[in-house]
């Protein structure tokens, strides 16, 4: 090898100039000074050797702080050398056991070894040097990660020791480390960083794609699609990718299911036969808004190589667009009159209406040529329609005339799976309609007792009492905060009372007479709420019939009070994330096992005031465990002055999670919840089906070849611009100057001399 | 009627009848004592008719018979009772449904009965005015009822569309009559989107005012107990749009209704 040789001195001055010309003034002051220092002596000979010593002095200062260093270059012929990478990635350990991936790509790098000018490496995440062939065949082939992008690196940082001839990678092709994803399925280029990082080769790259003799066989969801946000009740299009492989011998379908939030919402099958890769269509119907974490996974088959793939995660959020209230009254009333009024003034509400308009005795006075009348669809509304609805409001409506029984079941589906419902009272509804013992009953948030003397209704004004819980609640807050909404309940009144109901365990009852009978109730019912109202004379709070002086201005309050309640009573059943006073942050996307994963709470108080020092009690649940309500069996964090705090939930394996969250205000607990999605780690697991693209998108850019299994057997082709045996490479030494000991002591010898000599001659 | 009655057999339909007849005639005598609505008291929750104290004359009879028949008829559960009030009696506010009749000049309403029914009709009540001229529309009252509107509203009264959802509120119907068939048309007045004021000029009070011993106190021209039909169907009409508002304008009713008519199978 010939090597060449050139040094010379470095200066690493890199001050600015005005730092460097004041730096030259300051020595020239220093040496004007001693100048005139040393005029008093009468030796020259003395004056010559004091000012020759402080020259000397500054002078060394200033190569100093001119930091010289000596530079030694040697240059020198490097040979050209080719690198063969070989794939080392679990994927490459499939196949049958005679002919794994691993083994042909262990054998077409044992091709290229030939020629004693290659250097062998393996990789997985990283590139791994071998020093020989028989290193590289004693690995495995179990690196959990493929990142082409590192290899790409390592090769190029390599060549600064010695230039790459022509470089060969020996893989499936199946990047699970950005590659792929920068350059999705139809890019006909690479992307930026890519084409960077191969330029930075300056060597073709060729490769060898080994895929397998005979498919293996393996169901994959490669991918589910989904508009990143949706609305409530609305249906929305997913698309599942699946790529099917090996299983041309098999006939029958797959079964495919569509997740959310860990309940499955659609099952299809799927016919085996068919192209490798294909999308199903599906739709599903989110109902809270929110986080929603969707799943598509595939029942796995018996001998697949691998089930980590048979599922795929992703979220979305799903916002309210529009409310959609069925109306369903037993008669017309003022009171359906003004709610009517109250609902069909909020631009945001889709209204339908079913009143009762004819009594039971009206025989043939009404008849259907002569009327509008038009016949009750309740088989349309409760078999079919229902789930379209966000809030149902019942309206004094008795329950025996419309066969409400039998689609009991269907309103309890309705609710349990995150529907509202309203009930409103009157001389018609609870006791007094005939809902004792009935499955309606059973949906209330209040029991309603089989029998009463007053036949379940009472007659005249009723003064409100509000509750210790309905003082602060989102469901019954006219006020701004707890003690300005009992205020304002206080002054109001009602007309008649549904009577003989009694609080049901786990509801709340918000509002009562007097004598504690309930009003205004509020309840859960699986992720459904219900509440009702035990009155049929809320209009006189719309028509500011009641007040207690007289004047516009309190007419006014009055009927604010009255658009107010019914805002909050359906904000808090319609789960309105501003009405509740514990929210919980989730990640919208599923989280890599072992990644950090934490959940931010917000918490306020009944004022809507941040709520600090609150002690956060959580659980995090198996979506497929799941069974009534969580219990709260872990102390998390406190609250901070913001009224936020962070649950850490680290270590959680792979799987779909409920994170629960509780805490109290006001003496009543919080409870809000949120999917969590930790995805499987070993992404390379789920990577099965062998893929030349990115290959030959690597090998076009950079000139080269992709070879099908094996190596060529002329050897790789190198471009005549690199025929050459090798490059000119340089080594820089860099030796510096002003930081050796030698300069210090001379420094110190200058100055002690010229301190001595002064001294010995009488000079300050 | 309390449930334990009937499920012990204790009664049985004619004597239901009597019962029916006997609570009746209670409440009539207690209607008697207790009289008009009186400012302050809270309004029942029941939809209750009230009408306009400003002239001589007394609707109590045809409002009762109104009520009788929308009993009857639909399954509005309307109050029995009816009261009388002064417009400018803040107990209006009791009574989202007014009705004002007269067969001459009222006296001119004052500043505070004109604020009062502003107020009313602005926030969902109704009036129905009623012209009630003996042989035909009295125009004194006509016109002192445009001009009190006008005082109350600064716009004139206007013809409710021969289509419009108050011909089919509850029956079909094609015009509006009353005792007299001087015009088959309503006016009204719009006040946020809906008819807050209707008026009729064909007596539809004299059409269902009915004697003390039951029968119907007038005749009804041209059209006798046929017209009298209609303007009762008008009655439950305008108390049910009063109700229900643009209800029968539901796309689900609309839609319907047009495959009644086209001989469709409906809902």
């Amino acid at each position: 090898m010939n090597e060449v040789w050139h040094d010379h001195i470095e200066w690493a001055l890199s001050w600015p100039w005005s730092a460097r010309v004041a730096v030259l003034l300051l020595s020239a002051a220093v040496l004007g000074l001693t100048w005139l220092n040393v005029r008093q002596v009468a030796s020259l000979r003395r004056r010559a050797v004091l000012l020759g010593l402080r020259g000397s002095t500054v002078v060394l200062l200033l190569l100093v702080l001119a930091q010289p260093s000596w530079v030694s270059v040697s240059q020198h012929l490097a040979s050209a050398r080719t690198a063969v990478v070989v794939d080392r990635s679990a994927s490459m350990a499939l196949g049958k056991a005679d002919a794994r991936r691993w083994d042909r790509a262990l054998q077409a790098a044992k091709a290229l070894v030939g020629d004693g000018s290659v250097d062998l490496y393996s990789f997985g995440e990283t590139l791994e040097p071998a020093k020989n062939w028989q290193e590289l065949a004693k690995r495995r082939p179990d690196a959990e990660g493929t990142n082409l992008a590192a290899v790409l690196r390592g090769l190029a940082s390599l060549r600064r020791t010695a230039p790459w001839k022509a470089v060969a990678l020996i893989s499936d092709g199946l990047d699970n480390a950005g590659v792929r994803a920068r350059n999705p399925s139809g890019a006909t280029s690479l992307d930026a960083d890519t084409l960077s990082d191969l330029r930075q080769l300056q060597a073709p790259l060729h490769a060898i794609y080994v895929d397998d003799p005979e498919p293996v066989r393996d169901v994959a969801v490669a991918a589910v699609r989904v508009s990143s946000f949706g609305y409530t009740r609305t249906y929305v299009p997913v698309a599942v990718d699946l790529e099917v492989s090996g299983l041309a011998d098999v006939s029958g379908s797959l079964t495919l299911q569509l997740s959310d939030n860990g309940k499955t919402m659609v099952t299809q099958q799927v016919p085996i036969a068919g192209p490798a890769r294909r999308t199903v269509e599906l739709e599903f119907q989110p109902l809270h808004v929110g986080t929603h974490i969707l799943e598509a996974a595939v029942v796995p088959l018996p001998d697949e190589v691998t089930i980590a793939n048979n599922r795929a995660h992703v979220g979305m959020r799903v916002v309210r667009d529009r409310t959609r209230v069925l109306h369903l009254a037993g008669h017309p009333s003022w009171d359906t009159r003004f709610l009517r009024t109250h609902l069909k003034g909020n631009s945001s509400i889709d209204l339908v209406s079913f009143y009762v308009m004819v009594g039971q005795g009206a025989g043939s006075m009404v008849s259907a040529e002569d009327t509008t009348l038009i016949p009750f669809p309740a088989k349309e509304i409760f078999e079919e329609s229902l789930s379209g609805f966000d809030l149902i409001v019942l309206q004094d409506f008795p329950f025996g005339p419309f066969n409400l029984e039998q689609y009991l079941p269907q309103l309890t589906q309705y609710l349990q799976g995150g529907g509202a419902m309203l009930v409103l009272g009157g001389p018609q509804s609870f006791g007094a309609g005939g809902y004792a013992g009935t499955g309606l009953a059973d949906l209330l948030p209040v029991e309603v007792a089989r029998t009463a003397n007053d036949g379940g209704w009472v007659g005249g004004a009723q003064k409100l009492t509000v509750t210790p819980i309905g003082a602060g609640h989102p469901a019954s807050l006219l006020g701004r905060d707890a003690q300005e909404s009992t205020a304002i309940w206080q002054k109001h009144r009602l007309v008649g009372r549904n009577s003989a109901l009694r609080p049901r365990q786990g509801s709340h009852v918000l509002v009562t007479d007097p004598a504690g009978e309930p009003i205004l109730a509020v309840g859960e019912l699986g992720e459904g709420r219900t509440a009702m109202l035990a009155s049929d004379s809320l209009w006189m709070w719309a028509f500011g019939a009641d007040v207690d002086t007289e004047g516009d201005s309190n007419r006014e309050v009055q009927r604010s009070h009255y658009h107010r309640l019914f805002e909050q009573l359906s904000a808090w059943l319609l789960r309105d994330p501003d009405l509740e006073l514990l929210r919980i942050d989730a990640p919208g996307e599923p989280v890599p096992a072992g990644k950090p994963l934490s959940v931010g709470v917000q918490l306020r108080d009944g004022a809507g005031q941040p709520k600090a020092g609150a002690a956060l009690r959580y659980a995090v649940v198996p979506l497929a465990e799941l069974k009534g309500e969580a219990a709260t069996d872990h102390n998390g964090p406190t609250t901070d002055p913001r009224g936020l705090a962070t649950l850490r939930l680290d270590g959680l394996e792979a799987g779909a999670y409920l994170a629960v969250v509780e805490a109290e205000v006001d003496g009543r607990r919080q409870r809000a919840s949120a999917a969590v999605i930790v995805a499987a780690e070993r992404i390379e697991a789920a990577q099965v089906q062998p893929s030349d693209r990115l290959l030959q998108l690597l090998a076009k850019a950079s000139l080269g070849t992709v070879y099908a299994g094996r190596a060529p057997s002329g050897g790789l082709p190198v471009p005549p611009v690199d025929r050459r045996e090798g490059a000119m490479l340089a080594d820089k030494q860099h030796t510096d100057l002003w930081s050796r000991p030698e300069v210090l002591l001379l420094l110190v010898a200058l100055l002690c001399g010229e301190w001595f000599l002064r001294r010995r001659w009488g000079l300050a | 009627m309390p449930d334990c009655w009937a499920r012990w057999g204790w009664v049985d339909p004619p004597m239901s009848v009597f019962i029916k007849a006997f609570t009746g005639c209670l409440l009539v005598l207690a209607t008697l004592l207790v009289g008009p609505a009186v400012a302050g008291e809270l309004p029942s929750a029941a939809v209750r008719l009230a009408w306009l104290k400003t002239s001589t004359v007394d609707p109590t009879s045809a409002l009762e018979s109104w009520v009788q028949e929308v009993r009857l008829r639909t399954s509005i559960q309307a109050d029995p009772h009816t009261a009388a009030v002064r417009p400018e009696d803040p107990a209006i506010f009791h009574f989202p449904l007014l009705y004002w009749a007269g067969d001459r000049a009222p006296p001119r309403l004052s500043d505070t009965a004109v604020a009062n029914l502003r107020q009313h009709l602005s926030t969902g009540g109704t009036l129905i005015i009623d012209n009630v001229g003996r042989a035909e529309a009295s125009a004194a009252f006509d016109s002192a009822v445009r001009r009190e509107l006008l005082r109350i509203f600064p716009q004139p009264l206007q013809k409710v569309p021969p289509g419009h959802v108050i011909f089919r509120s509850f029956y079909r119907l094609e015009q509006a009559l009353g005792r007299r068939a001087d015009s088959r048309d309503l006016e009204g007045l719009r006040v946020g989107g809906q008819f807050a004021v209707l008026y009729t000029r064909n007596d539809l009070q004299g059409a269902l005012a009915r004697q003390s011993i039951g029968g119907f106190a007038m005749a009804v021209v041209p059209g006798g107990e046929t017209q009298r039909e209609s303007a009762m169907r008008l009655a439950v009409n305008l108390l049910m749009y009063a109700l229900c508002l643009d209800y029968k304008d539901d796309h689900t009713h609309v839609l319907y209704l047009l495959r009644h008519r086209r001989g469709e199978d409906g809902p």
